[in-house]
């Protein structure tokens, strides 16, 4: 009896474990170069359903399909994108750990929340891949008529905005833009996203800093009004957009958006960079990622960038941030 | 109201592909709900890859049933084990436990089920005839408001483990000082993070409720006596009759009436209106003591409520794109991934789409009454496992669970330290349950206190002035102090009654 | 003895919360109460509350009626404890799978099995079904241990 049953398990056991082996070494049969050998662990360092994970989730499926090995998206969430940070610096420079990053890592050098730890010395850039645009709009009942108007009374009096994070994008991105134009601002943050859109809605804050797709729905739907778009040249693509001025156009050269982008540790080999690199760049081309693109309407300024553009790009931002985190208070 | 619609909407939902994948989204939310650690946003996010090749509205039927799935199986392990597979199922370990180790576990489960039933459907009808309006509502609520819901939310402390008051209000203060650890939610200042970067997220709560409650249960178990150490042997499977729940109809309709407000407003859900309408339930009910020594209300109050939040987030989701819980979040991106953009222009790009979630919600919440009534048997015989088996998996699932929350090992450690400091904790008389409703409520208590102040300038009176604040905190103060009053009218009913006997 | 030392713990601990509350740097303000108001309000009530609750402890410790049940902590009680630490090191040492049906089976044998083969076979199993379960079919990035090992998980999940 007890024989039998020992054997049976055996047999459940082996059974499984032939299943599962076939399943994964089906998979790589093209080609025999030496990496990817096993799958590659995309570290997306935000949480589940977030914006980043949504494109990142999208991403690694679209270059996924033209792979030996997958693109395995992992999510370690916290500390504004810190713990996946800390956790890819942790693993193997090898090529099998590839970190999402956001504007949030740069912003975390500048305010050196990272301790010891520099992203722009740690890490070394694939590409940088999305990117999005801000607008800055007023509930439909608002006083508040136009930009204008908008800088006019934040001159006399402050005017409260909703945002994620203190010390995060949407903070630094506003002051910036109060700096330039010189209004007053109160950052009142919230716990997520959709607390700031009921926030703004509910009419607790003055003003609502968003990104395009957001605020485009919210516009479409006549709940806010547009006031300004964070950015150079007038949006012509989106019919409720045309009419609204940019920051540029107003004098005010404030164009901060958030993008997303892939980056490996340091010392990771040439030949990986350049593999990653190609199969990033034919994702890129792919009818799909097109559609998406043009879905969540990141494909209003062009934002692909190869690595030695992209580090440039970041380091530009780091200049931005560092000031205005100066500025603020926010960094002594 | 459009009937059309509400019958293309059916046909729809039970064709049988569709109805099909009802099933399959409860059965999968139950699984994953009763897995500690994993929770039904996880869930959904695995099922992702399966929704993209499956078109708009099948995805959403699909993940509307398992999140629906989902808020019930986390009181099976609540039940059986003291392990609450999701937060929402916190309040229901209180006395669903209880039940369990006197061995009531099969009517303890099917009182969740018909509560959770109950609770299911009346929000998804709630939602079909007063979605627009109770959204619009939604949005009067503020910090204020917020503020004074997390109030009304902590005075239950005052009210549960009874033997000292005093202990478990210190346990739910420690609970909220825990969950102050990590960046300051105001100006992102670390704050006790004694310089490590794990902490500056705070702690996870999922791996503390763990420990807290499961490893410190087994910790119990095997000091207790050893070998001998099962709950009562005599695992009784009967189950309650429907009729029963008559019963408990004022509960049910209280608490499905809590669950489905709270799980309207953004930033809170299941887990803050199970508990809420667990302390209305000890604050209403003529026998408060019996609150924690497996009570029956304690298990009908939450399940209704954690189950109606399901039902109440999705209403904000669908009048204004601002999602009603961090599960519905995720159901919005999974739609974005599809290419339909969320927002307040969703329910008339898709009409339709109001009336299947509507249907695959029912029959979800239908099936999961159904199916569970006969699943409770299975479940509870679980138990008539020896417990060297069901403790070692207990432990196992324990440590699976916290690591599975972050994917870190770090959060095994918390949920090990928590398990020694709740046995300890429940040895001495302190109540592990207010630590874990402190660390629930808490953050959101300092952040809407301080926001609210920062909006209006510094203005202390603006939570009276407001009034629904101001109505939320009345209630809050009369919950506090019903206990003295009762007692004193009941005294003196008492001392008039000796006076007149003795005369 | 032991409610009182659970005690002198727990203020000991929000002491050092309550010390550790004076480092908080204000940063930019914002609101009027800061980001230390709150804590060290609540840690001052916490305090006095957990104070008050010692000398009750303390008296009743001194009047007798503080024995109470003894606490019993035996073998089973550390042995979980140190199980369960070892497991966590073995976890990134040898791979989830192995660490599993090593603590599997020393948890099977701590609480009172003795049949040794079928709680080897046990251990295995439930270790491969935990395996299936949390790593495949939840795609739970499950420790993976070092070396050789590493390489090995890779067919299982």
């Amino acid at each position: 009896m007890k024989k039998r049953f020992l054997l049976s398990v055996m047999i459940i056991g082996s059974l499984l474990l032939a299943a599962c082996s076939s399943s994964q070494s089906s998979a790589g049969n093209k080609g025999n170069k030496d990496y990817p050998k096993r799958p590659i662990e995309l570290v997306v360092p935000f949480g589940e359903g977030s914006a980043s994970d949504t494109f990142a989730r999208k991403y690694a499926e679209i270059m996924s399909k033209d792979m030996d090995q997958p693109l395995q998206p992992v999510n370690k969430d916290g500390s504004g994108g810190l713990v996946g940070m800390v956790y890819a610096h942790g693993q193997a420079n090898d090529g099998y750990t590839v970190l999402e990053v956001t504007p949030s890592h740069v912003i975390a050098d500048v305010l050196g929340t990272g301790k010891n730890m520099k992203f722009l010395e740690e890490f070394e850039p694939i590409a940088r891949i999305q990117e999005d645009i801000y607008v800055l709009s007023v509930p439909a009942n608002s006083k508040i008529k136009d930009f204008d108007n908008l800088v006019k009374m934040g001159k006399e009096k402050e005017i409260s905005f909703a945002g994620v994070s203190p010390g995060g994008l949407d903070d630094l991105t506003l002051n910036a833009l109060a700096d330039a134009t010189g209004m007053k601002v109160k950052f009142v943050p919230y716990g997520s996203g959709s607390e700031v859109k009921a926030a703004v809605l509910g009419g607790e804050v003055d003003v609502y800093l968003d990104k395009l797709i957001n605020t485009v729905n919210y516009i479409k739907d006549g709940k806010v009004r547009p006031m300004v778009v964070l950015n150079d040249k007038r949006i012509t693509q989106i019919d409720e957009l045309k009419d609204t001025p940019t920051t540029v156009e107003k004098g005010y050269d404030v164009t901060i958006g958030s993008w997303r982008g892939f980056v490996v540790k340091k010392g990771t080999p040439q030949e990986v960079k350049d593999y990653l690199l190609e199969q990033v760049k034919k994702a890129y081309e792919t009818e799909e990622y097109k559609k998406f693109n043009e879905d969540s309407l990141t494909n209003i300024r062009d934002s692909f960038l190869e690595p030695e553009e992209f580090k440039k790009a970041m380091q530009e931002d780091y200049k931005v941030f560092d000031k205005v985190a100066k500025q603020t208070g926010l960094k002594k | 109201m459009d009937f059309q619609l509400l019958l293309d909407g059916l046909l729809t939902t039970i064709s049988p592909v569709n109805l099909l994948l009802v099933f399959a989204g409860m059965l999968i939310g139950v699984f994953f709900g009763s897995l500690p650690g994993i929770s039904s946003s996880m869930g959904i996010v695995l099922m992702l890859p399966f929704t993209y090749y499956m078109g708009i509205l099948p995805s959403i039927i699909l993940l509307v049933a398992l999140y629906a799935g989902s808020s019930y199986g986390g009181s099976i392990t609540a039940i059986l084990f003291n392990t609450p597979g999701t937060p929402e199922s916190v309040a229901t370990t209180f006395d669903g436990y209880p039940m369990t180790k006197q061995g009531k576990a099969g009517r303890a489960l099917s009182l969740a089920i018909s509560a959770s039933a109950f609770g299911g459907v009346f929000s998804v009808l709630i939602m079909l005839f007063l979605a627009p309006p109770l959204s619009t509502i939604a949005l009067k609520i503020q910090s204020a408001e917020y503020f004074a819901l997390t109030v009304l939310g902590l005075i239950v402390i005052a009210s549960i483990g009874t033997k000292s008051p005093l202990k478990a209000i210190s346990s739910g203060l420690i609970g909220i000082m825990i969950a102050l650890i990590g960046m300051d939610p105001m100006v992102g200042v670390d704050r006790f993070t004694f310089g490590h970067i794990e902490l500056m997220n705070g702690l996870e709560m999922i791996p503390i409720m763990i420990g807290a409650f499961a490893l410190a249960e087994v910790l119990n178990q095997v000091t207790e006596r050893h070998n001998q150490i099962n709950v009562d042997k005599k695992v009784s499977l009967e189950t309650v009759k429907l009729i029963d729940m008559i019963k408990y109809k004022w509960v049910l309709l209280k608490s499905a009436v809590i669950g489905t407000v709270i799980g309207i407003l953004p930033g809170t859900g299941g887990s803050i209106a199970s508990i809420v309408s667990y302390g209305e339930a000890i604050r209403s009910s003529k026998n408060k003591e019996r609150f924690g020594q497996g009570e029956e209300e304690g298990v009908v109050a939450p399940e209704t409520a954690n189950n109606a939040a399901a039902g109440g987030a999705m209403i904000p989701t669908l009048v204004l794109g601002i999602p009603g819980s961090p599960t519905t979040a995720i159901i919005l991106a999974a739609l974005a991934l599809q290419g339909l953009q969320p927002g307040p222009q969703l329910m008339s790009d898709q009409p339709l789409m109001l009336y299947c979630i509507f249907f695959s919600m029912l029959i979800a919440s239908v099936t999961v009454f159904i199916g569970g009534r006969i699943g409770v048997k299975a479940f509870a015989a679980i138990l008539k496992l020896p417990y060297s088996i069901l403790g070692t998996l207990i432990v196992l699932l324990s440590m699976v669970g916290s690591y599975a929350v972050g994917n870190s090992m770090f959060n095994v450690w918390i949920m090990f330290l928590f398990g020694i400091i709740g046995y300890f904790m429940k040895k001495y008389h302190f109540s592990p349950a207010a630590l874990i409703l402190g660390l629930v409520l808490g953050p959101m208590m300092e952040e809407n206190l301080r926001r609210q102040l920062l909006v209006t300038n510094g203005d202390y009176l603006s939570f009276i002035t407001r009034p629904i604040s101001a109505v939320i905190l009345l209630f809050a103060i009369v919950a506090l102090f019903y206990p003295v009053i009762a007692k004193a009218v009941k005294n003196r009913k008492n001392s008039n009654g000796d006076v007149s006997s003795n005369m | 003895m032991g409610e009182v030392i659970f005690h002198v713990f727990l203020i000991i601990v929000m002491g050092l919360f309550f010390k550790d509350s004076f480092a908080i740097t204000s940063g930019r303000s914002a609101d009027p109460i800061g980001p230390a108001g709150f804590p060290q309000t609540l840690l001052i009530i916490i305090i006095v509350l957990l104070l008050i609750s010692l000398f009750k402890a303390i008296r009743k410790l001194k009047s007798g009626e503080g024995k109470g049940e003894p606490l019993n902590l035996n073998f089973a009680y550390f042995g979980l404890l140190l199980g369960i630490i070892v497991f966590i090191i073995l976890n990134d040492l040898i791979s989830f799978t192995l660490a599993t049906i090593v603590f599997t089976f020393f948890l099977f044998w701590m609480l009172g099995q003795k049949r040794y083969v079928r709680m080897f076979v046990q251990s295995i199993l439930v270790a491969v079904v935990f395996t299936l379960v949390f790593g495949k079919v939840l795609s739970v990035p499950l420790p993976r241990g070092m070396g050789i090992l590493k390489e090995l998980t890779y067919f299982l999940y």
